[in-house]
């Protein structure tokens, strides 16, 4: 078979997957506007408020009110830097529901374990004593905690330090990469909307091959001399474009809500483009195990908790490295595309890194794109295709 | 001599299948299947739920392949088959989310034509097949009858010389069921495409087909015209006899029925009919006339009829019920 029969036969199989993807109006209503929707849920909760972690302060009876403001005061006006802007480091509260408390409270250990705040700074009479003590409660696994932390302990030394006439040891200078000093809660959860935008099409791609199959259509496209792999690559094709404007539609309403991108919005497209491939060939794996569109729902919905739950978008991976290539630790979780594809949304969209900071993950995605869907078109190939000798 | 050959004597078969088989599993669907097509007949394949008329076709159309190495389908030109066959499955397997225009121009486009040829072709068969005025709605608008006419659309637009038509006459109402036949004719008669048909309709048979070709369990039973076959149950004829109930109560009416047996072997009864079996010729109804007078009986009907296809059929394939029947 020439190439330009092959060529001929994807594009009518992408016109036809076209013309029947615009017709279903919800379902494609559904596919473009689930991520953005999900973009404006998150700016209307989390509008205005930024990612500093929550700081409550708690002074003892003993502390007098002069002393307490003051350890606010210096909390409240921890600054971190984003080049040559500075952001407030610490959402402070006070915490006034227990005004002279000796102790931490487990009411107010309860507010950390619920994670209202993320960590608790009870001053007592021992502030002003050589050495100064102060004690923070938190929730020792958790990041908010650990930067809370860090801000706190450089905030409070420091003035400590200096009304005592005793210069500090050590002065960081911190500069954080990129946005990610001064980023908002919302920004925070943009570059994971935009993986999970694509991570829709292992859904659309498999409940739209396996819809062929299960109506037998299929059969009648074969008869024409058509193979199996023009068929998904037409399909493919078309759920790829629909993965791009979905994404361009998420980024579009990120971008109209206030989310600054520091690297280039094309370099993101790049990204999500290519995980929307990879998504499109686990999709096509999806079709191939399943000859209904019942079936291909149920895994592709398996396949959807692998990529969203082991890609670091939900919490962070561990490092587990089985072998060492392109000079970095290669592990399981490697094999998933949305892994790559929020390592480096993030860091385009947040740190501005560049072509060359995400090259790894652009081949990897690439790679594992090409690898789903050869293995999605023998599978599907080997339990769809005609045993017959058409041609 | 064979029929189609009779009508098209200086032609060769279209299509060769030779000693066909195809097992799933340990199930032997079809058992050394011969079958030759000659352009312009019809051929009907007959046969019970299960026979193998369904995995036949799929043979023939390239969609399925045969268990055996010795098996071989072959058309004349050596063309493939998806050139030479087009295929109307059982199902309505066509999309609801698509104009008629739009799935008969695809398929054309796939079998190699250009978009415009491929219009022009759609336009022709949607007119033939009295579709036009809907050929840009979308088919899930469409009765069965109308998405049965694209179903046959589809299976023609790269003007194959075979049709294959898996119960074409499924779910349409008599009128279209003649609009169809006589669309059949045409194509045999007018195009000189050959056309395989499997149905369950006798009469579907006896009106159109040139030749009738009888599975059972995966085997042909019996292959030719109607008429041929009908004729091989010889000068059989079928006589029905109905007797009031007071008779046959009676002892005469039970030295009858036991004479009857003794005279021509199984006769069967349904309430007050009785009806003797195949086998029976013609001047038996003198026979049988002359027995009621003998026994005193007066009988309320004494019919004789001749054997149709439908007799050729229960007469070839078991009698008995099976699984899938």
């Amino acid at each position: 078979m020439s190439l330009s029969t092959a060529f001929g036969h994807i594009s009518v199989v992408f016109e036809k997957a076209a013309r029947q993807q615009l017709r279903d109006r919800a379902g494609l209503f559904l596919t473009l506007a689930t991520a953005p929707f999900f973009v404006l849920f998150y700016w209307v909760v989390f509008s205005g408020g930024d990612a500093a972690p929550r700081v409550a302060l708690q002074c003892a009876h003993e502390v007098d009110a002069a002393t307490c403001q003051a350890v606010e005061d210096i909390l409240t006006d921890a600054k971190t830097t984003d080049g040559e802007d500075e952001t407030r480091a610490l959402d402070v509260i006070t915490v006034s529901d227990e005004p002279g408390a000796r102790v931490v409270s487990e009411r107010t250990r309860s507010k950390l374990r619920r994670g209202d705040i993320d960590l608790l700074v009870f001053i007592s009479g021992e502030y002003e004593a050589t050495p100064a003590r102060v004690k923070v409660v938190g929730d020792a696994s958790s990041a908010s905690y650990r930067v809370a932390m860090s801000h706190a302990r450089r905030a409070l030394g420091e003035d400590v330090m200096g009304s005592r006439g005793v210069a500090p040891a050590v002065l960081f200078e911190q500069e954080t990469l990129g946005r990610s000093g001064a980023r908002t809660r919302f920004e925070a959860y943009v570059p994971s909307l935009l993986v999970f935008a694509v991570i829709m099409l292992v859904f659309s791609s498999s409940m739209a091959v396996a819809r062929e199959v299960e109506g037998r259509t299929f059969e009648r496209l074969l008869l024409t001399g058509m193979r199996p792999v023009h068929y998904l690559a037409g399909v493919s094709v078309m759920q790829a474009l629909l993965g791009a404007a979905t994404v361009s539609l998420t980024l579009g309403v990120a971008l109209a809500l206030g989310f600054e991108a520091r690297g280039s919005l094309a370099l993101a497209m790049s990204v999500a483009s290519l995980a929307g491939v990879a998504c499109v060939g686990v999709g096509m794996i999806a079709a191939s195990l399943s000859r209904t569109v019942a079936q291909a729902f149920l895994v592709a919905s398996s396949f959807m908790f692998l990529l969203m739950l082991f890609s670091g978008l939900l919490f962070p991976l561990p490092r587990i490295g089985i072998l060492r290539a392109f000079a970095r630790d290669v592990g399981p979780f490697d094999l998933l595309p949305t892994v790559h594809a929020s390592r480096a949304m993030g860091r385009v969209l947040t740190l501005g890194a560049g072509v060359e900071e995400i090259l790894f993950e652009l081949v990897a995605m690439a790679a594992l794109g090409a690898a789903f869907f050869l293995v999605g078109w023998r599978m599907f190939k080997a339990r769809h295709g005609v045993s017959g000798r058409l041609t | 001599m064979h029929e189609a050959m009779a009508k098209h004597p200086l032609t060769a078969p279209i299509l060769t299948a030779c000693e066909i088989s195809r097992d799933y599993g340990e199930v032997r669907a079809l058992d050394g299947v011969s079958l030759e097509l000659f352009g312009g007949e019809v051929v009907a394949l007959l046969g019970v739920n299960g026979a193998g008329k369904t995995t036949l076709m799929r043979i023939l159309c390239g969609l399925d392949a045969p268990s055996s190495k010795t098996s071989r389908v072959q058309t004349s030109s050596l063309a493939p088959l998806r050139e030479v066959v087009g295929y109307c499955p059982q199902e309505l397997t066509i999309w609801p989310d698509l104009t008629a225009r739009e799935q008969v121009m695809m398929l054309g486009r796939l079998h190699g034509m250009s978009r415009r040829e491929a219009g022009v072709r759609a336009e022709h068969l949607l007119a033939v097949l009295g579709l036009s005025e809907r050929s840009r709605e979308l088919a899930a608008t469409f009765s069965g009858g109308m998405k049965r006419r694209l179903s046959i659309a589809m299976a023609l637009v790269h003007d194959p010389a075979i049709l294959i038509l898996d119960e074409a006459e499924v779910g349409l109402d008599p009128q279209s069921r003649v609009n169809l036949r006589a669309f059949i004719t045409r194509l045999a008669s007018e195009e000189g495409k050959a056309i395989l048909l499997s149905t369950h309709g006798i009469d579907e048979v006896e009106r159109i087909a040139d030749r009738v070709v009888i599975l059972d369990r995966g085997s042909v039973v019996a292959s030719g015209p109607p008429d041929v076959l009908v004729e091989t149950l010889g000068a059989s004829a079928i006589i029905t006899i109905t007797l009031s109930r007071d008779v046959l109560q009676s002892s005469k009416g039970a030295a009858f029925l036991a004479e009857l047996e003794r005279s021509y072997g199984v006769i069967t009864r349904e309430d007050t009919r009785i009806t003797l079996s195949t086998g029976v010729g013609m001047d038996a109804l003198e026979e049988v006339g002359a027995m009621t007078r003998r026994h005193g009986i007066l009988p309320h009907g004494l019919s004789v009829t001749r054997p149709g296809l439908e007799d050729v059929f229960l007469a070839r394939t078991a009698s008995e019920m099976r699984g899938g029947a």
